[in-house]
This record gives C-alpha cells, structure tokens and sequence, in this order.
C-alpha cells in the first residue's frame, strides 16, 4: 500500500509527515486511527437476510461464485446479534414490520440497513393507492443508509449498494463523533 | 356437463331453489346459502373422484356479500356454485369438513370480508397484521391515517411539492 516515494497513499500527508517517514525503515506505516478502524470495519460487513419476495432469489446469487460478495469480505449470518448490516430485500406486510423493527433493534451499534428493491424502498406496485397489506418502504420503520433501485435489482446493483456503503463506512468519524455509542 | 349436474341438483333437492346461470358466458350454478352444506356436499360425491376446490371468491355487491365456489373436476372442467349472504348477519355454513383446504380461504374472507362461517370468528389474524381494525375489502371501510405510527403514503408527489 506505499506509493512510489514512499508515501501512504490512503492518507493526507504534509511536509513534516513526509519527511518522518523518510526517517524511518519501510515497514513503518502513517496514517489515521479513524482510516484503520473504518478500513477494517468495512471490509467485514457480516450481513443480515431479510428475504421477503422475489428480490431474495437475487440476494442469493451475490453469495454464489458468479458474483461472490466474499470478495468484498461480506457474507452473510443468521442471527441478528452478529450482523453489522440488515439488507431489507422484499415486499415488507404490515405483519412483518413489528419483526423487521425487532431485529434491527437486536442488532449491536454500529448498524447499517440497504433497502433493496422498490417494494422495500417506496412500497413499488402496492403502493399505488391505500394498501391494507404492504407497507410503503422500510425506511418507514427503520433508518436506511443505501436505497438499491430496481425491480428486482441485478446482483451487481447490489454489490455497487454495497460498495457504496463501504465508502460511505470509510468517511465516518469513529473515534471524535463516536459511532459505536 | 354443467347442465347434467345441475338437472341431478334440482331433481334431488327440488325443495330448494336452485338456478342455472349462463349471463357471463361461464356457467355457473345458484344456490341458497343454506342448503350449501347439503348441495356442495353431493357434489363431492357425485364425480369419480372428489373436485378439487380451487378457490373461493367473495365480493361486496350494494346490500349483500356474494360468495363463488370454484371447483375444478378431473377432466379439467371448471364449476363455479355462487350463493348470498345479506350483510347486516354474513354468516354461511363451512365446507371445511369436506375440503380442509376450505379453511384458510374461508379464514381470508373473515379476515377481509367478515363473513363469518360455521359461527366460529376467530380472534387473531393469519393475512392482515395483528390489532387492524375494521374488515378492508368492504367497499364502505374507511382508510386510517396510519397503523401503529407507520403512516400510510399518499400521494408522496404532491407532499415533496408542498414542501416549502
């Protein structure tokens, strides 16, 4: 990860910063607290499945070799209690959201939600008019930090979701604005 | 084969009243609600084998519930048995004896319609989320504002325009 001179490339550096890393031997790195702990933060997103329609079919086949989320160090868990990030993919019924909002609950800080789909991101097709049935997107009862379009998105849209939450992971402030509290 | 049925019904049940409907093109068999256990449960028998209940329909026309039986035989053909209840008292009798696939579509038309079969009304909910109150299919039902703080989204176009 060291630039050509010699430099961390992953951080800003000054001129003091340059030539402390002249002083020392090579394997000697710079860089931020905050860029160590998101970096590894967010390169093992254990997820959550919330397969509720037809986009769950789709959801698999990121974990299939084809598209391979482990790539990206994401794979996904049963339980809530190990889950840093919830991917909501479906239709969610009135029935279901006292659930969905149960297991976010469960879910130790700090916690990240992709809604995928338009049935999870506005309602989709059942919330042309009033629905006794479908809620109208999850983030009506749950915070939501990427929106993936599409009906159902393709397993690449969801790694580029994924990415960008990745970036998204890589600009939060741990240790001043205390994102694990 | 809709007609041979429906001549064995009328000549076995003379008592009761009995139609042949043809107006939409698919036949179908009227018959008063309560003679349905007795009617349904001839048919189960009349054929080789027992139909196969594909499902039940009911719909909210002005002052009663009308309520369609649809069986499928083993050639293929379709029979269709319609009936109706009034809606001040929707109550039918239960094919669920005779079909047991009956009893989560009937459980459904509770749910939505409040038809009450057998005089069992169940207490909890197995389609719509558990507390909704009010039966929604019904054409007089008045849509809540919200269900449990989860607001319903109406028209989200026109409320991003008001936004100052």
């Amino acid at each position: 990860m060291r630039g050509k001179k010699g430099t961390w490339t992953g951080s800003s550096s000054g001129e003091l910063m340059k030539n402390l890393e002249n002083a020392l031997p090579e394997y000697a790195v710079f860089t931020k607290l905050d860029d160590i702990i998101n970096w590894s933060r967010y390169n093992s997103l254990s997820y959550l499945t919330l397969d509720l329609a037809c986009c769950g079919i789709e959801m698999s086949h990121v974990e299939g070799s084809r598209f391979d989320i482990e790539r990206f160090g994401s794979a996904p868990v049963a339980s809530p209690r190990h889950a840093d990030l919830m991917i909501v993919a479906g239709t969610i019924s009135y029935k279901m959201a006292p659930i969905i909002k149960n297991l976010y609950d469960q879910m130790p800080f700090p916690k990240y939600v992709i809604s995928m789909g338009s049935c999870s991101n506005s309602g989709g097709i059942f919330n042309w008019e009033n629905s006794y049935a479908a809620v109208s997107g999850v983030d009506k009862i749950i915070p939501v930090d990427v929106f993936v379009p599409g009906c159902p998105p393709r397993p690449e849209a969801l790694l580029h979701g994924l990415v960008s939450l990745q970036k998204k992971i890589s600009k939060q402030k741990v240790l001043v604005q205390g994102v694990f509290s | 084969m809709e007609k041979e049925l429906f001549e064995k019904i009328k000549n076995r049940f003379s008592d009761s009243k009995i139609e042949l409907l043809n107006n939409t093109g698919i036949a179908k068999i009227y018959i008063e609600s309560k003679d349905i256990k007795k009617i349904l449960g001839f048919v189960s028998t009349y054929f080789e084998e027992k139909p196969f209940l594909e499902t039940i329909i009911a719909r909210d026309i002005d002052d009663s519930f009308s309520v369609s039986y649809i069986f499928r035989e083993k050639t293929g053909d379709i029979l269709t048995f319609e009936t109706e209840t009034n809606k001040k008292k929707p109550e039918l009798d239960s094919i669920a004896s005779t079909w047991p696939g009956a009893e989560v579509l009937e459980r459904e038309i509770q749910e939505l319609f409040g038809i009450v079969f057998d005089g069992k009304e169940y207490t909890s909910n197995m389609f719509l989320a558990d507390q909704w109150v009010g039966k929604p299919m019904k054409k007089d039902y008045v849509f809540p504002e919200d269900f449990k703080g989860i607001e319903h989204r109406r028209n989200p176009l026109k409320k991003e325009h008001e936004r100052p």
